[in-house]
């Protein structure tokens, strides 16, 4: 069974339509999801964990309705996501950031989840910043500890919003490092992104999203290889 | 000749030590309503709040039928009403110190209502969208992650409040003050 399953999505803000019966089937597998600005990807990604009310069709993840209410929680835990603007709380320093929601959410012990958000931080870089605020970090440590934050919670699926579009060349070359270790270990993730060499390098599969429908949606290598001038003249675009 | 003098030359002599005892335990009563008045205020204010910042449609505007009034007459107004006017057109009759705490209370509830839900409402969406994609329901997103950052901006005009209402306190001595003429 697909852990997502997207069924004849119709997503509209008012009158606009923003995703246009979209069915898809989304594995255990890296998959990134390209297109040009205003398409539909991010929205496309905030529907799956129930951020944004889909107007027709039916999302399932790993089995559960994203059209009952009462299952966004259930869907939430087992989809973390990162977002462009890294969200941390600003309220509370690093090690806090990581260790609320496991400690509130699924109700682990402190000690356990501080010793869980240790190796996580240390798995991105930022073992010694644990005391430090939001405030005191730049962009790409920020955006590190999100996708730690995220981590935490054990997710099945890891949602990536354009993680890297905030951050300077530098700092999202850390952040993509981070993310292809994470890649290598078999986290399974859904990227939106406009690292196209990033997710050339890294997703087994690529989606294609124009005016809110699939254009493309194939292996990774016959995309980029592919005979079409709308696709084409994007992978111009934006390489 | 003026009022300083007047009180000086006149009532200077008679103002004793026990006079500044009575006024300063005077002080201490009007304080201690005050802070009452306050903390009652301010449960009541932040219950109204929180309902304002609720996404439910008519449900999250009723507490404006109870706010708007009340921000925006004087409290002389309210005071007389529910110490004068109730007892004319009902049964109900308060003594002067419920009346007191009642007004003063929902005064400040009123004000207070209104700024919580404006340190809500300055709290960014996205704060709300983390904590949701995180799991948090919408009770444990705000305890856990937005009540401690809307009370930071929730305490400097609460502060403001707090001062403005104590001053305003002193209006209380006009039901206080005309009963004992009345009964002078």
């Amino acid at each position: 069974m697909a852990v997502i399953d997207i069924k004849n999505v119709t997503k509209k803000f008012g009158d606009n339509t923003v995703l246009n019966n979209i069915t898809l089937e989304l594995n255990d597998e890296i998959s990134a999801i390209l297109g040009p600005s205003g398409s539909g990807k991010s929205t496309m990604l905030r529907c799956i964990n129930g951020l944004e009310p889909i107007q027709q069709g039916d999302i399932l993840v790993d089995g559960v309705s994203v059209k009952t209410r009462s299952n966004l929680r259930r869907i939430r835990k087992t989809c973390g996501m990162v977002f462009q603007q890294f969200n941390l709380f600003p309220n509370l320093d690093v090690i806090q950031n990581v260790t609320l929601s496991p400690i509130k959410i699924l109700g682990q012990k402190r000690a356990s989840a501080e010793k869980h958000a240790h190796s996580l931080l240390e798995k991105v870089g930022l073992l010694e910043k644990a005391r430090h605020y939001p405030a005191q970090l730049s962009g790409g440590q920020q955006q590190r500890v999100a996708i730690a934050r995220a981590l935490a919670m054990n997710p099945k699926i890891l949602l990536l919003d354009e993680v890297t579009s905030a951050l300077d060349p530098e700092m999202t070359a850390d952040v993509l490092k981070i993310l292809e270790s994470l890649a290598g270990e078999g986290t399974t993730m859904i990227m939106v992104t406009h690292e196209i060499s990033f997710a050339r390098r890294v997703s087994k599969r690529i989606l294609f999203i124009d005016q809110g429908s699939i254009a493309a949606d194939m292996p990774t290598d016959a995309f980029f290889s592919v005979d079409d001038q709308r696709i084409q003249k994007f992978l111009q675009h934006v390489g | 000749m003026d009022g300083s003098q007047f009180f000086f030359t006149e009532k200077a002599t008679e103002l004793s030590y026990q006079d500044l005892i009575f006024m300063l335990n005077a002080a201490g009563t009007t304080l201690a309503a005050t802070l009452f008045s306050l903390l009652i205020g301010t449960l009541l204010g932040f219950i109204l709040g929180m309902i304002t910042t609720f996404k439910i449609p008519v449900l999250n505007k009723l507490p404006y039928i109870f706010i708007e009034p009340l921000r925006n007459s004087p409290l002389v107004v309210q005071l007389f009403l529910l110490f004068y006017g109730l007892p004319m057109l009902t049964k109900i009759n308060f003594s002067k110190w419920q009346a007191a705490f009642i007004t003063l209370g929902c005064n400040t509830a009123a004000f207070i209502a209104v700024i919580v839900h404006a340190s809500v409402a300055a709290i960014p969406q996205h704060q709300w969208e983390s904590a949701y994609a995180l799991g948090h329901s919408y009770a444990s997103s705000f305890t856990h992650i937005i009540f401690g950052q809307a009370f930071r901006i929730f305490i400097p005009p609460a502060l403001n409040i707090y001062i403005s209402q104590l001053h305003t306190s002193s209006l209380l001595s006009f039901i206080g003050f005309m009963e004992i003429t009345h009964a002078g």
